[in-house]
């Protein structure tokens, strides 16, 4: 007697052997989703392809792992496994995880190029190009009838001012990917800074043609700069990778490319603060050096004894013009960047008047010290007031003038005079006699020779007539 | 060509470069008063060339094209 098993039973080893099977578990199927129906507890529907079908389901807690909403039609891929439906005796696919095919297959299509390329270094730091950062012509390769040549055009009006010019470019759908290529070659011949390649959101489908070889290429073979600008803020593209640089957003690559006028005009507010601070320093450091160099000549206090003058008149052969020139100029300068600055009709003013008193300076220590030296010390007194001579002639003395009027000062010495054969006569007390009137007979006076002196007596005298 | 002249021939760009570096010769110090007052001089030109670039503001919005290999250039418009 044969064995005789229930219908139920039946279903059950069945159902089993299903199971048990590695090859109806754990496996992914390609197909196109047909009769959808979705309820609560689940969605169901046929999986097919062009010779095929089998009915599939998709438990509630499969369905809160899906991130896109699946359509009548759809190209998908299906991971789960096969089981047999014991009431009725069908067997049907229990799907875990359900991908959108096309999307699965970009993946892998963006995945390798990006991977290729990667090895290839076109996404190497070391080929990015610097931007410019004051383009005066800014290429945009995009669709004349999108979005973001608009905002291009909005975003760089407040900016730094460049012209724009636009390569048309077809940005989806068949034939983009030649399109973008053709607009950035044909920028390259024109004389633009900089390239924006871009369009504005869509899907990663809208988006494909920016993550082609070729566009790829051209970016990188591209002589000017290029900055990708695809999508939002989260999507990105081979474009992105190979470009010099990446923009969130088109709105984005124009402010990147653009730097704000605002920023630029308080960049050269403080340029101009640090110069005039910069500036001051040098003057205040100037008008210190001058005020050394007077207080060491001490111009105030020379005409005091004949020992200071013959110190400074020493020091000024040595020093020369050039220390006493160094002085003048110094001040004329520093008045002249003042001035310049607050008054600049006043600046020749100050010039002259600095000059004269310089200039007199110079002149006065020079003529009265030689004036001096003739007169002997003991008319020293009578010396302060120098003769006021022409003031551009002294401005012309060289350094070697000086020099030898100072010999010839040397010459003028007192005791240079006497060792020529000449006397000098005093009274007693050792004042120098210079006028008869000063002499009566019988006094007692002192001849002072270049060796010694002698006393002798007057007998006589007689004056000039 | 006095520095006026060779300024006004400059792009903004070497302008604001050249005053970087000017600002930063009289910063360091250590030069006589002429060369301090010339730096001057010239940054104040410089700042002054930068300033008149920022304020222009007319810009050309163009397309290009290229059909059987002539290059075309016009003013882009929009519908």
């Amino acid at each position: 007697m044969p064995e005789v098993i229930s219908v139920a039973e039946l279903n059950t080893r069945v159902s089993e052997l299903f199971s048990k099977s590695a090859s109806l578990n754990d496996i992914w199927v390609s197909g196109e989703i047909s009769g959808l129906k979705k309820y609560p507890s689940g969605y169901y529907f046929v999986l097919k392809d062009a010779s095929s079908a089998i009915s599939a389901v998709m438990f509630k807690s499969a369905l809160s792992r899906l991130n896109f909403e699946p359509a009548e039609n759809m190209k998908v891929r299906a991971f789960g496994r096969v089981a047999l439906y014991v009431p009725r005796g069908q067997y049907q696919f229990i799907v875990e995880v359900v991908e959108k095919s096309g999307v699965g297959d970009r993946y892998l299509a963006f995945e390798a190029l990006k991977k290729k390329l990667g090895e290839e270094g076109l996404f190497e730091q070391s080929h990015k190009r610097t931007l410019p950062v004051y383009p005066k012509k800014i290429g945009v390769v995009t669709s004349q009838s999108g979005a973001v040549i608009h905002d291009i055009i909005m975003t760089s009006a407040s900016r730094y001012n460049a012209d724009i010019i636009l390569a048309p470019a077809m940005v989806q759908g068949e034939g983009a990917a030649e399109s973008i290529v053709a607009g950035i070659e044909l920028l390259n011949r024109t004389d633009v800074d900089v390239i924006i390649v871009g369009r504005g959101g869509g899907s990663i489908e809208d988006l494909w043609a920016f993550n082609e070889e070729i566009v790829a290429r051209a970016i990188y073979n591209s002589r000017i700069p290029v900055v990708s600008a695809v999508g939002h803020e989260t999507d990105f593209t081979i474009s992105d990778f190979v470009a010099d640089a990446r923009a969130p957003t088109p709105t984005g690559a124009a402010a990147i490319i653009l730097r704000d006028k605002s920023e630029i005009r308080s960049e050269l507010q403080t340029y101009t603060t640090r110069l005039n601070r910069a500036m001051k320093s040098v003057i205040d450091r100037m008008r210190h050096s001058f005020e050394l160099v007077d207080s060491k000549l001490g111009l105030g206090n020379a005409m005091d004894d004949l020992e200071l003058r013959s110190m400074m008149v020493e020091e000024l052969s040595k020093t020369a013009e050039s220390a006493v020139m160094a002085v003048y100029k110094d001040m004329r300068n520093q008045y002249t960047a003042v001035d310049a600055r607050l008054r600049p009709s006043r600046a020749l003013e100050d010039m002259q008047g600095l000059r004269s008193t310089v200039e007199a300076s110079l002149e006065r220590i020079q003529a009265s010290s030689r004036h001096i030296i003739e007169m002997g010390s003991a008319r020293l007194e009578a010396v302060s007031e120098g003769p006021e001579k022409a003031i551009n002639a002294v401005l012309k003395i060289s350094a070697q003038e000086l020099d030898s009027n100072s010999k010839q000062l040397e010459g003028l010495n007192p005791s240079n005079v006497l060792t020529r054969g000449y006397s000098m006569i005093t009274d007693k007390g050792g004042k120098v006699l210079t006028s008869i009137d000063r002499i009566n007979v019988g006094d007692s006076i002192v001849v002072h020779l270049r060796d010694g002196s002698a006393e002798a007596d007057i007998t006589a005298k007689e004056l000039k007539k | 060509m006095t520095y006026e002249e060779e300024v006004q021939k400059m792009t903004f760009e070497e302008s604001i470069k050249t005053l970087e570096d000017l600002v930063k010769e009289l910063e360091a110090g250590g030069i006589d008063l002429d060369r301090s007052i010339e730096i001057y001089e010239k940054a104040v030109l410089l700042r002054n060339h930068c300033r008149e670039i920022l304020d222009e503001s007319e810009r050309r919005i163009q397309k290009i094209m290229e059909s059987s290999g002539a290059v075309k250039t016009e003013d882009l418009k929009f519908d």
